[in-house]
């Protein structure tokens, strides 16, 4: 591959195209090809009557993802994969290491730290988040005036993510200077130290990641508002309270809503990396307290050359979250209602099998 | 529609056919077929870091223009940037390398020819060596000295340091204490946090033996040298925690007169240093055995073909030892550092006459080579980590005569396991 690209960037020297253009019009070419092959082999197939034109179009539609996801997710993985059995310094040769890597991070302490690092992060960060986000959904799903400026004001802060995020909170938590403390000490609470304390780095990392709860906030909003009003003026009728309807219609409403924040909460808050990233570098985070899995796998990648072992943690991740995922989907049966089903079908379909 | 698609793509693919048949192997974007190839150089630094680099290129390109360099500045995270240009074949043909990142990088570059005799500096002359073999050609050597503020001495009835001999480690920490003055936001320092691997080295102890065998950091040097760190940082201690130090800017805390020492001072700094009043400031040797120094250097690419290793040798002997080059690294508005010839010595001075840069070039004479570790970021991380943790040096409270034997322990068990 690499002989090819550096084939037409010659080629495109030749050209005397400038020396800026010439990797991304190579890509371009290559793509190109990649396409005009894919288009030749269905116009062949169209033509030889083994597919209906409205296949072949199907196909040639949906192409670029799938040339995208080859190339860009499903290549990389596999090439992870095969990495994972190697040991790698992405300098030297790679060589065949069976399942040495694998054998390694079970015998790890820091994988089984950064796993618990990391596991008990999602276990209080989803549930603060859902809750707190539906939370704040509820209360900007009432008809007042301006409401639309008090939504507008929780989604903002979700603009400010990732690296600027920690940098801005790496201040708001430090001890000396920070904003937290000066309040507290306001009220005559000495803080603690925070981000540079082992035992309330990772809790003050779960208050950080509130701060983006506008995100799904707007998720859930979505899920309210597209809840039948009638279904409340029925239950109104019956002598519900607020409490009685948010229990027994709002909640089995949006439950599908819900489970898709927790699902995908779960797996970000898996793969949190940045947190843990920025504060270390800035001297937080002692005694390993925000070596999260992701930090692990970075490090040992990038930081001690050992690719082979940052792929075999890459793969172990990739099925500590499918078990995680899969846990959660089932565990859904009992509590996610689909308009589609009635309310106990999906119970009924688990207690079957 | 189709059938024209088709044939767009045909002739795309007759088009990309003869590109990549067409073209010698290994060739890089940018060869034009000249005697002399171009090449890529990759290097990282600041905006006037850059700047400094790219007059460098410059003035080779004009003292050589049949050869084309292509700079390419990275300007964060080069290491891994490098790394995976590298894995991914596309090295650049020259690249900026740190001795103290040359253990995880040397094998993607060729040996190459350091004249020692060359260079002032012993020290420098090895920077670039690994297991005996160089795979970098020194180009500029970045020694640490310390900048005082020559009043607070006075005021506290001290001899302000000489410029030419380092003061004991046991001197400046008496001075240290003497001139810290005050509480709470109004205190005075004495001096800037240390850092532990630095003062190590100054104290006389080190992280390893001279063949790199051992790990030494546990002995009484190494365990003195930790005391001093986490005494320095205590409620009566001579410098600020790591918590009031962060995010502030130890060299505003030294022009405002609330630290009165900073150690660990680089020559990134001399044009800030310049703009201070040469009456109240001075740059005096670090203290004891003074502080490791980075020396970064030229690493010509294994993948390179022989036109670009001709014209990368070219370039690096330049950049290295021609004064044209080397004359180059300071200027009134930057300094990437010390020049690595003697012939160069007297520019960088001059860029800033009334700092005293002597200081700089002496501690390049006199700075200690450390041996190649394998794995060596890997032990450092590792060890960094459990100290910071265990012990006042971060932000634990074990005494670090206990932990520091330990640690050297574990230390050896990797060190033994990369043989």
């Amino acid at each position: 591959m690499t002989d090819i690209v550096k084939g037409l960037e010659g080629f495109l020297a030749r050209l005397h195209l400038d020396v800026a253009l010439q990797p991304i019009v190579a890509f371009v070419i290559m793509m190109a090809v990649v396409f005009g092959v894919l288009a030749a082999a269905l116009w062949l197939a169209v033509r030889r009557r083994w597919v209906g034109r409205a296949t072949a179009a199907f196909w040639l539609f949906v192409s670029p993802w799938i040339v995208g996801f080859l190339l860009f997710t499903g290549g990389p993985m596999i090439y992870s994969l095969v990495l994972s059995f190697t040991h790698w310094d992405l300098i030297s040769p790679a060589r065949f290491a069976g399942l040495d890597n694998y054998r390694k991070a079970l015998h790890d302490p820091n994988v089984g730290h950064a796993v618990k690092v990391t596991l008990l992060y999602a276990v209080l960060s989803v549930p603060a988040q859902t809750v707190l986000s539906l939370a704040v959904a509820l209360l900007m799903n009432v008809k007042v005036r301006g409401i639309h400026v008090f939504r507008t004001i929780w989604y903002l802060p979700s603009l400010v993510s990732g690296v600027a995020q920690a940098v801005l909170f790496i201040w708001v938590f430090n001890p000396d200077h920070g904003l937290v403390n000066g309040v507290l000490g306001l009220l005559g609470i000495e803080g603690p130290k925070w981000l540079f304390d082992p035992g309330w780095a990772l809790p003050a990392v779960v208050v950080m990641s509130l701060w983006t709860v506008g995100g799904n906030m707007i998720i859930y909003l979505a899920g309210l508002q597209d809840i039948p009003s009638e279904l409340y003026e029925a239950a109104a009728l019956d002598g519900a309270g607020r409490l009685r309807s948010l229990w027994n219609i709002t909640i089995p409403q949006i439950s599908p809503v819900i489970f898709f924040n927790v699902v995908t909460g779960l797996i970000y808050a898996m793969q949190t990396f940045t947190q843990g990233y920025v504060i270390t570098q800035n001297g937080g985070g002692p005694s390993n307290s925000l070596l999260f899995y992701v930090l692990y796998l970075y490090q040992n990648a990038f930081k001690f050359f050992q690719m082979g072992y940052a792929s075999a943690l890459a793969w172990i991740l990739f099925l500590m979250i499918m078990v995680l995922t899969a846990v959660v989907f089932r565990g859904s049966s009992f509590w996610v209602y689909y308009e589609s089903q009635g309310p106990k079908e999906g119970r009924r379909r688990v207690r079957a099998k | 529609m189709l059938r024209t698609a088709v044939t767009a793509a045909i002739v795309v693919g007759c088009l990309a056919s003869l590109a990549a048949c067409g073209n010698e192997s290994g060739a890089t974007p940018g060869d034009s077929g000249k005697d002399s190839a171009s090449i890529s150089f990759a290097y990282w630094g600041s905006n006037e870091e850059n700047a400094t680099i790219k007059n460098m290129v410059a003035a080779f390109e004009k003292a050589h223009p049949d050869i084309d360099v292509e700079a390419n500045w990275i300007q964060s995270d080069y290491e891994q940037k490098l790394q995976t240009s590298i894995a991914g074949g596309d090295a650049p043909t020259v690249a900026a390398i740190s001795n103290t990142s040359l253990p995880s990088f040397f094998s993607a570059f060729k040996p190459v020819d350091v004249d020692a005799g060359a260079y002032y500096s012993p020290a420098v002359a090895k920077a670039g060596t690994v297991d005996g073999t160089d795979y970098a050609v020194p180009f500029v050597a970045k020694s640490k000295v310390m900048a005082v503020d020559k009043t607070s001495f006075t005021k506290a009835g001290l001899p302000v340091p000489s410029a030419t001999k380092p003061l004991g480690t046991q001197d400046f920490v008496a001075a240290a204490k003497k001139m810290t003055t005050g509480s709470g936001s109004s205190k005075v320092y004495g001096s800037a946090p240390l850092w532990y691997d630095g003062w190590l080295l100054a104290d006389g102890g080190s992280y390893y033996n001279a063949d790199g065998t051992k790990c030494t950091m546990g002995d009484a040097a190494g365990v003195r040298a930790a005391k001093t760190v986490v005494d320095s940082v205590k409620p009566d201690g001579f410098a600020p925690t790591a918590i009031a130090a962060q995010g502030q800017d130890m060299f505003q805390w030294l022009a405002q007169g609330k630290v009165a020492t900073l150690p660990d001072f680089g020559p990134w700094n001399i044009a800030k240093f310049a703009a201070l009043d040469p009456s109240r400031f001075a740059l005096v040797p670090m203290p004891g055995r003074g502080e490791p120094m980075e020396v970064d250097g030229l690493g010509i690419s294994r993948s390179a073909n022989a036109e670009q290793t001709k014209s990368a040798q070219t370039f690096t002997r330049f950049v290295s030892t021609d004064p044209a080059a080397q004359n180059l690294l300071a200027s009134k508005e930057s300094a990437l550092g010390v020049p690595v010839v003697k012939d160069s010595l007297a520019a960088f001075k001059s860029a800033a006459p009334q700092a005293g840069l002597q200081v700089f070039v002496d501690a390049v004479e006199r700075a200690v080579t450390t041996p190649y570790v394998k794995n060596k970021v890997q032990i450092e991380s590792t060890f960094s980590t459990a100290l910071n943790s265990r012990t006042a040096i971060g932000t634990g409270h074990e005494d670090p005569a206990t932990v520091l034997p330990q640690l050297e322990a574990e230390c050896q068990k990797m060190l033994d396991a990369t043989k």
